[in-house]
């Protein structure tokens, strides 16, 4: 009787590319966005059968933007994927929007065979190098052994604590090599709470304010701490102001917020600013836009500073006490202080008497007006995507928010063609939201294109396109600090947008009046697809209040 | 004034250049480096801050952040004066 030679169990040999698409189900990615090409056509022969969908966008930019808002509504890293050279390098805004604003991302590139890197052959460029400065990480691939190692690290340094974009570069010859992968090994480093003299230093800061206001930044979104924020202030009752980013920390309509400070603020926040004893800065960055002229920011304050990244405490302005360390544990490890009375009764009337006005002369269209109102129909929950330009700023001053990731905008780096393609990417983060995209008739030329992606995939965005037939905001600054010499801000050639959407496929309308605004909201927010509604507005309507460039935020422009 | 930052770290593609970056970025020029390949790595790096609002303390904190950073210690020595 012949005796069977002993068996050894042997894991199949898999493509670099199989790896690659391997680690991200072992990731739990459910979507990934991206353009096909050359140097990455091995991770596309790979893709039929993956446990993740991929989203064919029409432009590699659109991929990382869809990306970020993904992640930024899912809170999980979003992953975008594009060929090596101009596919590589029409990535780079969407990195430097996710560096800017602290978004996970992990976006992988194609790259030429490992041979010819560093000889200038086609579709050859150092993406690895071009994005060193906006992003947290790189990797370039050179065992596709590595791949599951590779891939792990890069989530863990997306998500955080600090999250932030990474980028794998894979060589062809690596994707296409065949392997056994190892499995990763990941040690996740927990982040402590301060000490308790830091803690205890903090509270006495707390204790002797008498004109105390929390300063509350993005990073409370990114910390996931709206809940320890929201106790923290329901038991000091302290006023609140927020940062373009912040917005949605606390609910718009809290009696106690503000709204939002610095260049297009509003009055309430910005003197509250300037006359408040502590500012307690959470998760926010003394940013230019919020602060304006840094060295009178918050004259009379003390700082106290509490972040999760020990990097931006001491930065820009000194704190007399910085907490660095899980947002949310350090606020509910604060008792805090009930704020004054008085000082809390002034801020409410601040907010109160300087509340914005929406009864603007005339039968055009008033966006502040027709943008509450939209928000207000479509509910605090519905998800904002915005462009940049003046319409950012009047969603900001007007749209109300229930949390922070109802409001998706380019906050550090102000991204034109953000908009669409975060919308896509929010819905499918959340597909049983309403996502409304405002964008206006500049930034919606940046990322056209996306058009198609919302079809194909029968997306129901509704996107609402402020039509001024102008670069308004650059028009604004034009008309106010450079003596009216309007230079290269017309857009009145633009095409019919209404058309242009028609064409795309996606259904699309028009107004110009104000008495057309309550049925043009309503058939946004009814309509089961996607959908465009061009409002036609005044060209000559500016954004107020303005902060003047190296200015105070206290010398506030007002109409 | 200037500084020296000792950095250990892994020496693995693209840190060095990201470190330089990153320094050079946030207001500092380098005036000297000498480097020893070990594992980490050590590199110590003269560095000037190109205006008065930069500190070496914030630049340190900057540094941390980067992956594969193991320690930075900052000191007025030239070593290889």
């Amino acid at each position: 009787m012949a005796s069977a030679a002993p068996r050894t169990a042997t894991p199949p040999l898999m493509s670099g590319a199989q790896a690659m698409v391997a680690a991200l189900e072992a990731q739990g990615v459910r979507h990934v966005f991206g353009y096909p090409g050359g140097a990455i056509m091995p991770f596309y022969d790979a893709l039929p059968g993956a446990a993740f969908d991929h989203i064919l966008v029409r432009h590699e930019q659109a991929a990382a933007l869809a990306a970020d808002g993904y992640a930024r509504v899912s809170g999980e890293p979003g992953v975008c994927v594009a060929t090596s050279g101009p596919g590589a390098t029409n990535l780079v805004t969407g990195l430097a929007n996710a560096y800017m604003d602290s978004v996970g991302l992990v976006a992988i590139t194609g790259q030429v065979a490992t041979p010819l890197i560093g000889t200038d052959a086609f579709q050859e460029v150092d993406i690895l190098g071009i994005t060193l400065p906006i992003t947290k990480h790189g990797f370039l691939v050179r065992d596709p052994a590595d791949i599951p190692q590779i891939v792990a690290e890069a989530f863990e340094i997306a998500r955080g604590p600090r999250p932030g974009p990474v980028l794998i570069d894979l060589p062809k010859d690596v994707a296409t090599a065949l392997v056994e992968p190892r499995p990763p090994a990941i040690q996740r480093a927990p982040s402590p709470l301060p000490d308790a003299a830091r803690l205890a230093a903090a509270q006495a800061l707390l204790a002797e304010a008498r004109a105390p206001l929390l300063y509350i930044g993005g990073g409370v979104g990114i910390a996931g701490a709206e809940r320890a924020l929201r106790a923290f202030q329901a038991r000091t009752g302290i006023p609140a102001v927020a940062t373009l980013k912040g917005l949605g920390a606390l609910p718009g309509d809290h009696p106690d917020f503000l709204g939002m400070l610095g260049m297009h603020g509003h009055r309430a926040a910005n003197v509250a600013v300037d006359r408040a004893d502590l500012l307690i800065c959470v998760g926010a960055r003394f940013d230019d836009r919020a602060t304006g002229k840094l060295d009178g920011f918050a004259p009379n304050a003390r700082i106290l500073h509490i972040d999760g990244d020990a990097a931006e405490i001491g930065k820009l302005r000194a704190a007399s006490v910085g907490l660095a360390g899980p947002i949310g544990a350090i606020l509910d490890a604060l008792p805090g202080a009930p704020a004054p009375e008085l000082w809390r009764a002034q801020c409410r009337r601040w907010r109160d008497d300087w509340a914005p006005r929406y009864d603007a002369p005339g039968q055009g269209i008033y966006a502040p007006a027709l943008l509450r109102q939209l928000s207000d129909a479509a509910g605090p929950e519905a998800i904002f995507t915005c462009d940049v330009g003046q319409h950012q700023m009047w969603v900001a001053q007007h749209c109300r928010f229930a949390r922070p990731q109802a409001h998706l905008t380019s906050a550090g780096l102000g991204t034109m063609g953000y908009g669409i393609p975060a919308g896509i990417g929010a819905l499918l983060a959340e597909p049983g939201s309403t996502v409304i995209t405002v964008t206006g008739d500049g930034s919606i030329m940046m990322n056209i294109q996306e058009l198609a992606t919302i079809r194909r995939y029968r997306l129901p965005l509704k996107i609402l396109l402020l039509d001024n037939a102008q670069l308004g905001m650059v028009r604004q600054w034009q008309e106010l600090f450079f003596d009216e010499n309007f230079s290269e801000v017309d857009l009145s050639d633009n095409p019919d947008f209404a058309e242009v959407a028609r064409s795309f496929g996606i259904e699309a309308f028009t107004i110009d009046r104000r008495d057309e605004v309550p049925a043009a909201i309503e058939r946004l927010l009814r309509t089961r697809g996607p959908i465009l509604c061009q409002a036609r507005i005044d060209p000559r309507a500016n954004v107020w209040p303005l902060v003047p460039p190296n200015s105070p935020n206290i010398r506030m422009l007002e109409r | 004034m200037s500084v020296t930052l000792t950095i250990a770290f892994d020496a693995a593609e693209g840190t060095m250049p990201r470190l330089l970056t990153l320094i050079e970025r946030r207001g500092f020029s380098v005036e000297g480096i000498r480097m020893d390949a070990g594992r980490p790595a050590r590199m110590a790096l003269a560095l000037a801050p190109r205006d008065p609002g930069r500190s070496a303390a914030v630049l340190d904190r900057q540094l941390r952040r980067l992956h594969g950073i193991h320690d930075i210690v900052i000191s007025s020595e030239r070593p290889w004066a």
